[in-house]
């Protein structure tokens, strides 16, 4: 049986995203992975999502401008979309968040933690 | 065979017959052909065996990242129990006796590990360990090559394996300067206790991206595990000396006050300015008259931020000093002095004003700019 809830991951480093699409299919999301911004935006303009699990430095299109794109998009603009960066600064945090960010979220970090944010953020917007 | 032997034989006595210029053209040419021949195989044969090692590689690394992977599951599922003996036989079924495969799990572990915190990066560095991977690292801390001794060096600060402490502690005094940064960066986490230790014995130089290095360092780490910084303020080198004042300042250790007042009468001139400059940040009242006693044997590089410390330092003590200063021919010296007294608010702008019938063309410059910025904020606060 599919699963009701779509999350995209845009993650350019393997290991992350293999660990997120097994951890994200056990809770039993149907998981979608791109390696880059292009390969991002083309997935996101076949499917409808409901979360979006982006990294800032991604190759050729990055994940702040790719926020941008999916929130400032009427047919998108619904979807969730979690930033993840390995630099906590402020003023990249503070950017994804005006760009329209819901949630920031810095590497290293706790895999339970994100799950349970994922959890709700799909709960919140499905309620 | 004879049809073979005659044709041979046919082309044989056929070069031979042949003039000397063609018989050398002939050989250069077989034997580049052949060189050619040999070129292709060896090419051919070298890209068969990276294809080869790459699909190998490929296979166990999706073996091990499907292990490492169910692992964090189970990690994440059972907080309470021992995760790490449940999947251990899992991991030990895997062929660690071949080089490579231990060397791919090894670097997998690190990998996830730095890319996970909590529960999980604790259990990944105690699977590390049941694996005995930390051999590895013992191994290369001891290599005779730079390159990998810091690796390893990185390595066991990574995964904060305390038992090689006293290994990296050899290396703290190393004679290459990388694998010294290395070592005492990892000390630092190995050791929260003792971590800086080390201060107390360091002959060379810290290079100043060696003290950013180490600096950058230390903000991640729980300063109130931090020692007083100003023990090793009276360290014969200089830039021991250094290292500790930008961190008295980073991490305002007010109690280092009294031996910063004291290296005031240090020979070099960059520890006196710093020195100068956190008494002032720290508005050291109590250090006011030592400035005042040192300011006349300083440089006019120095001068300048005596007054500016004592216009942070505020305590009104020091206004007829200071109008002194102002009304000197230097403009460095006389623009600190008058900014002082403007810091120290109505009583020292009363002075300035005071003064200003008085003062050379330049001197009234400054307190015209001066007082001009005060104007100009008092408006923009009422605006």
């Amino acid at each position: 049986m599919e699963s009701p809830y779509k999350i995209l991951v845009i993650e350019d480093e393997e290991l992350i995203r293999k660990v997120l699409e097994f951890r994200l299919k056990k809770e039993g999301y149907e998981v979608y992975l791109a390696k880059d911004g292009d390969e991002a935006l083309d997935l996101i303009a076949q499917h409808r999502f409901e979360l979006i699990l982006v990294d800032v430095m991604l190759p050729y299109v990055g994940g702040l401008e790719i926020t941008h794109k999916v929130k400032s998009d009427p047919l998108t603009k619904d979807t969730s979309v979690i930033v993840l960066s390995a630099n906590g600064l402020e003023n990249v945090i503070l950017e994804a968040f005006a760009l329209g960010a819901d949630d920031f979220i810095a590497k290293p970090f706790n895999l339970p933690e994100l799950i349970v944010r994922i959890k709700k953020h799909i709960q919140q917007k499905t309620a | 065979m004879e049809i073979i032997n005659n044709y041979i034989s046919s082309f044989y006595w056929g070069i031979v017959d042949l003039p000397k210029n063609i018989q050398i053209a002939l050989v250069v040419s077989l034997v580049s052909f052949g060189l050619l021949i040999f070129f292709y195989i060896f090419l051919l044969t070298k890209r068969m065996v990276y294809i080869f090692y790459r699909s190998r590689d490929r296979y166990w690394n999706e073996q091990i990242m499907d292990l490492l992977n169910v692992f964090l599951s189970d990690v994440d599922d059972s907080l309470e129990s021992d995760p790490v003996s449940k999947v251990l036989p899992e991991f030990r079924k895997l062929p660690l006796h071949k080089w490579f495969i231990k060397r791919m799990l090894y670097q997998q572990i690190l990998n996830y590990h730095k890319n996970f915190t909590g529960h999980a990066s604790e259990k990944l560095k105690e699977l590390f360990l049941q694996l005995h991977l930390d051999e590895i690292v013992r191994k290369k801390l001891k290599s005779s090559r730079a390159p990998i001794k810091i690796k390893g060096i990185i390595d066991t600060a990574q995964l904060e394996l305390t038992h090689f402490s006293p290994l990296v502690k050899k290396l703290l005094h190393h004679p290459s300067a990388d694998i010294r940064i290395e070592a005492q960066a990892a000390y630092i986490i190995l050791n929260k206790a003792h971590s800086f230790d080390f201060l107390g014995d360091v002959k060379e130089p810290i290079q100043d991206w060696h003290q950013l290095v180490l600096m950058d360092l230390m903000v991640k780490l729980n300063p109130n595990q931090f020692p007083h910084f100003s023990i090793w303020l009276n360290s014969e080198n200089t830039s021991v000396v250094e290292l500790c004042l930008k961190l008295i300042r980073h991490f305002q250790q007010f109690d280092a006050i009294e031996n910063i007042i004291h290296l005031l009468e240090h020979p070099n001139d960059e520890i006196k300015l710093q020195c100068i400059q956190i008494l002032g940040e720290f508005e050291a009242a109590k250090a006011e008259e030592a400035l005042l006693d040192c300011y006349n044997r300083q440089i006019t590089e120095l001068q300048a931020p005596i007054l500016k410390a004592l216009g942070r330092i505020n305590s009104g003590n020091q206004l007829e000093f200071l109008l002194k200063a102002a009304a000197t021919p230097q403009f460095e010296i006389a623009y600190e002095a008058s900014a002082a007294l403007m810091a120290h608010g109505s009583k020292g702008i009363a002075l300035l004003k005071h003064y200003h019938h008085l003062a050379e063309p330049m001197n009234l410059q400054i307190i015209d700019q001066l007082l001009g910025e005060t104007n100009n904020k008092n408006h923009g606060n009422l605006a």
